[in-house]
């Protein structure tokens, strides 16, 4: 018994021990400067309190698939992309579970690529766990920053400066067509999904819920996308009857061509592709849900700006 | 014994053999020195030293390495 | 799985779990359950050859006993010269055996590890003698751990023949020995007198000796992840560049290479123990203090000493107390050389040993030169050692003083430098240049100029030095035999706490890991 409590009180110590330490090394902005990796990324740390309406996370398909700026033009509609290269859903969860610190998303628009990127079980714990996300995940990213870190930024409150005028989009002008067949063909078939994303998709439903936010699964236009993906992220939405928007199957609607809108043969969109995106979930949006037109609020005017730049 | 004292004096002359616990802790023996010693056995004593008598065991001091010769002698 | 990943650790523990559970007289089976799946996951189908080397040397073992008890039967109703002829009859045979067992465990090593090199070598005989060419074959996997339990097994085999002990009649038990998880990748070659009781019988969880095992797996991980993982930075950078680098430069990255490799491999190898002793299997002891070594062959004592044991014990007695060295010492000595007499024999086995030592590293002539290197140092050692004492005699320099023994480790450590960076060179001639650039491009202003050009900077040097501090210290003090570990034990709880959370904190905030840095593999891993 003793020795029971006396692994427990080490465990605790060394607790600790990892808790300041990430406390210490981890950068205190989200500027490249103070040592922030995927500044992009989050960029959302630095908008101000609950001005955010609705939350895009999903890998490099969103990041070049999706275009704030755009859904501001057409409704005035505040968004921001949480993108990252090859994201797997338990970081997804992680980012999204960052931003409901600043931010009161009222919609969660989750791209269904990354549930088909593979994960560990041991990776995933780690992402989705409140005490690892605070001690073992930041010291992982930032234990190197040992080196630059001072003394005095030590009790420092982290203070985020960084400004994303794009709100988290990945912009991108080429044109690179796609030239091959038609990928969408009908079928019966399920893409089976590993265990550690069915459990983390049952995670990021719960904390959607609980934070009364509503969820909305979608798939950005890809010639890696087929139909049985599909008929496995129906039938996931299905079971907690949360709306699957496949933009895949949307290409006439959305006046979609795979000869302009992508920007590397068929993978990523470009900005024209983007936009097409944006458009049409703008009018699901309006259509559905009642989200607020900050366009004539003064207190959005750096809104405004940005999208003046946009446009330009 | 001291036909063996003589022997081992001729390969590392200066030392008191007999005095000596364990002449491989006290690094006085090595294994090239093993095999000269062997070498040296083998012609004096007309017996035939293999690998598997070579243990450590064997060759502690002066009084392992007379029962290793005489044993193999009696064989 | 590599040692040095969350899986593995994982895994350690999953195993861990079932070894602890599971009644004492089935505990190996957990052993080998994991051995299996952990070899099989890093090898697969190559698998195939580890389980035909255990074969070979199980069904060779098995014979070898039955021959023996045999033996021993009909002995007792025999006259002595019959006796005499059955022995000779039986040791031939049993020869035999043994031969044709090592034969298939060094065939497969030859043929997987070696094929492409004897191919190659095979090519450039000469065009008139027209031999037929064979097909060179690239470079193919190897099964994970051959050249280590390629060892193993014929160690095993060789000491059933010589009587040191009995075969092992469960094959299970076989396959276990040669492929106990934490051992098979980089060693320790384990010896089955040693290492079979512990291995079979089944020890029930302890608290202490769980703590220690976790002590010597994070102090292996400190070794590698900060000081060899680190160092690698600056070796490989300055290697990238050897035939333009300042010499100083060359010989820093030199001494820093011999830290990487030492850090890496005396880390694994306390990672490994580690590892074995949560389960509490003792395994052999890989490293003792190797740079506080005096000559060339103390630090071979000192260094990978399971290696060097096994070829003291199988190759260099074999070889030099056969009948024809014995017969050529005779002969030399008949003819009044006695100094010659005694030195032949021993030099021109060590030549063996040391050409099969280098060749063992890796199928290229650079390992056989790197053999031959420390065979050459130490052949002029044994004859110059008269000399020498001579010279030191009417110097007045006293051998067994301080300062003396200060002189002679610096001049073993150079020494080791020098066959590391022919260890680390492409080629022999690479090595040449690499020595060439040190001793014609020395200028220390030039050094400490350029120092903080390859990849660290003055922090990183600074983490170097506090852990080549720090291994210095408890090298010292295990030299003067002081257990570290247990005088850490005995210490107030506070202290005892501060330094193990140091340990590993040191671990996770200075490992060269993550963004940033590439996972180095173990460098002796892939022999």
């Amino acid at each position: 018994m003793e020795k029971v409590v006396r692994v427990f009180c080490f465990l605790f110590t060394f607790w600790l021990c990892l808790a300041f330490s990430s406390d210490f090394l981890k950068p205190k902005n989200n500027t490249v400067e103070s040592g922030m990796e995927k500044t992009e990324l989050y960029g959302f740390l630095s908008e101000p309190n609950h001005t955010i309406d609705l939350a895009v996370i999903g890998d490099s398909s969103a990041g070049n698939g999706f275009s704030p700026m755009k859904l501001w033009g057409d409704y005035g509609i505040t968004s921001y992309v949480c993108a990252e290269g090859w994201q797997t859903l338990p970081q997804g969860y992680r980012v999204f579970k960052k931003m409901l610190d600043t931010q009161k998303p009222k919609i969660v628009l989750l791209e269904t690529d990354e549930f088909f990127q593979p994960t560990g079980i041991a990776r995933t714990a780690l992402y989705v766990s409140d005490l690892a996300s605070k001690t073992v995940l930041p010291l992982y990213d930032y234990h190197n920053r040992w080196k630059d870190v001072q003394a005095k930024e030590m009790m420092r409150r982290p203070h985020y400066t960084y400004h994303s005028a794009v709100k988290g989009q990945w912009r991108d002008q080429n044109v690179k067509p796609y030239n091959g067949k038609e990928y969408m063909i009908e079928s019966r078939e399920e893409s089976p999904l590993s265990i550690t994303v069915r459990g983390c998709f049952a995670l990021f439903d719960e904390i959607c819920r609980r934070s009364h936010v509503q969820l909305v699964l979608f798939t950005v236009p890809n010639t890696g996308w087929n139909y049985s993906k599909h008929n496995a992220m129906v039938s996931c939405a299905g079971k907690i009857c949360v709306p699957y928007l496949d933009l895949n199957l949307e290409r006439k609607k959305l006046g979609f061509d795979w000869k302009t809108d992508t920007r590397d043969g068929g993978t990523h969109l470009n900005d024209q592709g983007a936009n097409k995106v944006t458009g049409y979930i703008g009018y699901y949006l309006k259509e559905n849900y009642v989200l607020e037109d900050h366009r004539q609020d003064h207190s959005f005017d750096h809104w405004k700006e940005d999208y003046q730049k946009f446009t330009k | 014994m001291d036909r063996l004292i003589e022997i081992l004096e001729e390969i590392k002359p200066g030392v008191e053999y007999k005095a000596i616990p364990d002449l491989l802790e006290a690094k006085i023996l090595d294994s090239l020195k093993i095999v000269q010693l062997v070498a040296e056995l083998n012609d004096e004593f007309d017996i035939e030293i293999t690998p598997i008598d070579v243990v450590p065991e064997n060759f502690r001091n002066v009084d392992t390495i007379l029962a290793l010769v005489e044993r193999l002698s009696e064989e | 799985m590599s040692y040095i990943s969350y899986q593995f650790f994982l895994f350690l523990g999953a195993v861990l779990l079932g070894y602890t559970v599971t009644p004492s007289k089935y505990k190996w089976c957990v052993l080998l359950a994991g051995s299996a799946v952990f070899y099989w996951m890093n090898s697969r189908w190559l698998t195939v050859f580890l389980l035909c080397t255990t074969t070979a040397v199980y069904a060779a073992a098995r014979m070898l006993d039955s021959m023996e008890e045999g033996f021993s039967l009909a002995k007792g109703h025999l006259e002595r010269e019959e006796k005499k002829r059955l022995k000779a009859l039986v040791a031939g045979q049993k020869r035999g055996v043994v031969i044709c067992g090592l034969a298939v465990a060094f065939g497969l090593l030859l043929w997987l590890k070696y094929g492409a090199f004897f191919a190659g070598c095979w090519q450039h005989l000469p065009h008139h003698w027209r031999l037929p060419q064979p097909p060179v074959k690239t470079r193919m996997f190897l099964p994970l751990g051959i050249s280590y339990y390629t060892l193993q097994a014929a160690g095993y085999l060789i000491d059933v023949s010589r009587g040191k002990c009995k075969a092992c009649r469960n094959f299970a038990k076989l396959a276990l020995f040669l492929t106990f998880f934490p051992q098979i990748t980089e060693g320790p070659i384990g010896r089955y007198d040693r290492l079979s009781a512990p291995l079979f019988e089944g020890h029930p969880f302890e608290y202490e000796r769980f703590t220690k095992g976790l002590q010597r797996i994070v102090f292996g991980l400190f070794k590698k992840l900060v000081i060899a993982d680190r160092v690698n930075l600056f070796v490989s950078a300055v290697f990238e560049e050897s035939g333009t680098a300042p010499g100083g430069i060359l010989l820093l990255a030199g001494i820093l290479y011999t830290l990487q490799i030492y850090a890496e491999f005396s880390g694994c190898m306390d990672l490994v123990i580690g590892c074995a002793e949560l389960f509490g299997i003792p395994l052999d002891e890989n490293f003792a203090r190797p740079f506080f070594a005096k000559s060339v062959s103390e630090f071979w004592r000192r260094w990978h000493i399971t290696l060097g044991a096994w070829f003291k014990d199988y190759v260099f007695y074999s070889i030099s107390l056969s009948k024809p060295f014995m017969r050529l010492s005779k002969f030399v000595r008949r003819r009044g050389n006695d100094f010659l007499g005694a030195v032949l024999p021993a030099a021109m086995a060590l030549f063996f040993t040391w050409l099969g030592t280098g060749f063992w590293h890796g199928a290229a002539w650079k390992y056989a030169a790197y053999g031959l290197y420390y065979y050459l140092i130490m052949l002029a050692g044994m004859l110059l050692e008269p000399l020498f004492a001579k010279v030191c005699g009417s110097l007045r320099i006293h051998r067994q003083g301080r300062a003396f023994s200060l002189f002679a480790m610096g001049r073993t450590a150079l020494a080791v430098v020098g066959g590391m960076l022919l260890f680390r060179a492409e080629s022999v001639s690479e090595w040449g240049t690499i020595l060439a650039g040190i001793f014609g491009r020395f200028s220390l202003r030039e050094t400490l100029a350029s120092v903080l050009r390859y990849d660290m900077d003055r922090k990183d040097f600074a983490v170097i030095a506090v852990g080549v501090v720090i291994l210095l210290v408890i090298g010292i003090l295990q030299e003067k035999g002081i257990h570290v570990r247990e005088a850490i034990a005995r210490r107030p709880l506070p202290v005892r706490w501060a330094l193990y959370l140091a340990l590993v904190m040191a671990v996770i905030v200075f490992g060269a890991y993550g963004r940033g840095y590439e996972a180095v593999d173990f460098i002796y891993g892939q022999f």
